[in-house]
């Protein structure tokens, strides 16, 4: 079992080992409140080291010296409640609290008791601060009221207690003018012990466990909605794709009926022919060349849109030229542009205007675009979508102007998510993103938007140009 | 006597020249076009060689050795003007004119085209030759 000088030593360890873990583990949430909690733990450190080691004589000077301390522990566990706590910390109360331990330490060399440090450090405080100190913790709505809570409030408890205990005494001592009588307080060597444990411990559980949980919770909600808004993200572009190869397939089925159709009549012609003995034996080759023309013409077309339908696989990357693939799309776009009566206009490149894309994810940029030029220019009468490709050196732009309303936001070319159109656009800014190029829209002097995607040109050979 | 001939108005030429080869093995004399506006420049007599039945007999330059015109086939789907509204200022200049539109899908140009497309005789591309014939020789026979 341990003695009293034990017990003090350990206490002393306990709250120096408390102090230094709470000062470091606190450090990240940048909180006044721990690092005022960890000052009053050192405080409650260095007062156990001085009463295990003083405590028993009777100088005075160490006395009064152990009474300093441990207010000032006190006080700091005081202002660190209120700091944590959502309060600001009253000098009021603080003031009289200060204003006692005078009246208190005048009261006890008036009397000419020793054990003045207990009482002054000790007691009064405890027992004046630490109920306002329970109050302001259990009402708060800040700290989540665990195990942590619940030690530290029976912590807080028995101070109180301790404290009412030593001043009794230190009266009893005074007005029976026993001297050596509040000799440190009157509980059991191991019960102290388990006091300063919980204190320390209570402390620590309370605040930086408390803390350190919240902030994990925070990193999974964080992580979670990151999550949630990237399968968003993810579902919103595959819906796009949707869009687009639905769009693209009606307006295949609208291109493949032209030669079908052709290759039909041209069968038909020369099954009716035939069959009347009409068909001269060298005409036969030209009709037949004919319909092999038809067939391959609509083979050419189903064969863009077997690209297209590659479920759902990720993009695949290989060298398109710009010119080539907007112009198909816009082809398959213009039936439903003329519906709206939106004139469409393109301007290609030269040869060399190849880059590295997936043809699928080009064409729902190209059709994402068209798609809000034609939004914007829903109601001006001036409809026209002109389209351009062109190189430079190193690069292969793309530009989309139309006649539109122009883009609404202050922040012309910076921020594409902004606009009222933003899912088309974002999916535009990530599938140029996967191009390695970037995609600007602004709005243009005379009306109307512009939006500008540049990708870096690959030669045809397969390496990039210097 | 003036023969009568069919036009038939469609850009792509494969489908064109399907077209009037059938028309022509069925001994109906054919004049195709690629555009609307290609035709209306001949019945506007820019071109001359085509004249419609209704035309005023005491016009000047009327030509009686010019073929009449008692027919037309028209793709929906032309440049400049399009089919259902050539086919409406055909019928404007000759109300008895049998006209069959030639459309690429139903919904698209149902929705597009709708009003116009009213009274007129339309066949759904890819077409079997025998219904286009069909179609035509019932607005023929109507008209």
């Amino acid at each position: 079992m341990l003695d009293l000088h034990q017990t003090y030593l350990a206490g002393a360890c306990v709250n120096a080992v408390a102090a230094v873990l709470l000062y470091i583990l606190g450090r990240p949430f940048g909180e006044v409140g721990i690092r005022t909690w960890s000052w009053s733990l050192g405080c409650a450190s260095l007062g156990c080291l001085l009463l295990a080691f003083s405590g028993q004589s009777s100088a005075w000077i160490a006395d009064l010296l152990t009474s300093a301390v441990v207010s000032l522990s006190t006080v700091f566990r005081y202002v660190a409640i209120n700091q944590l706590y959502e309060r600001p910390s009253s000098r009021r109360v603080i003031a009289a609290a200060l204003a006692l331990i005078l009246l208190f330490a005048g009261l006890a060399f008036a009397h000419d008791a020793t054990g003045v440090g207990n009482i002054l450090g000790g007691s009064v405080l405890n027992v004046f601060l630490m109920p306002l100190s329970l109050r302001q913790m259990w009402r708060s709505s800040a700290g989540q009221h665990g195990a942590g809570c619940w030690m530290l409030s029976g912590y807080l408890f028995i101070l109180v207690m301790v404290g009412l205990s030593d001043i009794y005494d230190a009266f009893d001592g005074m007005i029976h003018r026993q001297p050596d009588l509040p000799e440190g307080n009157q509980l059991p060597a191991f019960l102290m012990f388990m006091v300063l444990v919980l204190g320390a411990g209570g402390a620590f559980l309370n605040i930086v466990l408390t803390k350190w949980v919240t902030r994990f919770q925070q990193l999974v909600t964080e992580r979670s909605k990151a999550q949630a808004l990237e399968e968003k993200r993810a579902l919103l572009s595959r819906l796009d794709r949707d869009a687009t190869v639905h769009q693209m397939s009606g307006a295949l089925v609208h291109e493949v009926s032209q030669p079908i159709s052709a290759l039909l009549a041209q069968a038909q012609f020369a099954q009716m022919a035939l069959a009347q003995g009409k068909l001269e034996a060298d005409a036969t080759p030209a009709v037949l060349e004919k319909i092999v023309a038809s067939a391959r013409r609509a083979v050419s077309l189903l064969d863009r849109f077997r690209s297209f339908s590659r479920g759902n696989a990720g993009p695949v990357m290989k060298p398109l030229s710009l010119s080539a693939s907007v112009r198909a799309t816009l082809q398959l776009l213009e039936p439903q542009l003329s519906v709206l009566h939106i004139r469409s206009e393109f301007r290609g490149a030269g040869t060399g205007d190849f880059v590295l894309a997936d043809d699928l994810l080009l064409s729902q940029v190209v059709m994402n675009l068209a798609r809000n030029a034609a939004n914007a220019m829903q109601h001006t009468s001036l409809k026209l979508l002109s389209v351009t490709v062109r190189e430079t050196e190193s690069t292969v732009v793309l530009e989309v102007r139309d006649t539109g309303t122009g883009i609404a936001t202050p922040r012309e070319g910076v921020d594409a998510e902004a606009f009222s159109h933003g899912v088309g656009l974002r999916i535009v800014r990530d599938a140029v993103g996967q191009f390695g190029g970037c995609f600007e829209i602004e709005n243009r002097e005379g009306g109307g938007a512009q939006a500008r995607v540049t990708l870096p040109r690959h030669s045809a050979n397969g390496s990039m140009p210097a | 006597m003036p023969v009568a001939a069919i036009a038939i108005v469609d850009d792509d030429e494969d489908v064109r020249s399907a077209l009037c080869s059938v028309v022509r093995h069925h001994g109906i004399p054919v004049r195709d076009f690629a555009s609307g506006e290609a035709l209306l420049r001949v019945l506007y007599r820019e071109a001359g060689g085509l004249r419609l039945a209704s035309d005023d007999e005491e016009s000047p330059d009327r030509n009686d050795e010019d073929p009449v015109l008692f027919g037309a086939v028209l793709d929906i789907g032309l440049p400049g003007i399009d089919g259902a509204n050539l086919a409406r200022h055909l019928r404007s200049l000759s109300p008895s004119l049998p006209v069959v539109v030639v459309t690429a899908y139903d919904g698209h140009d149902r929705e597009r085209y709708g009003g116009v497309l009213e009274g007129i005789t339309c066949v759904r591309k890819p077409f079997e030759l025998s219904s286009l014939m069909e179609g035509l020789i019932t607005t023929l026979e109507l008209g």
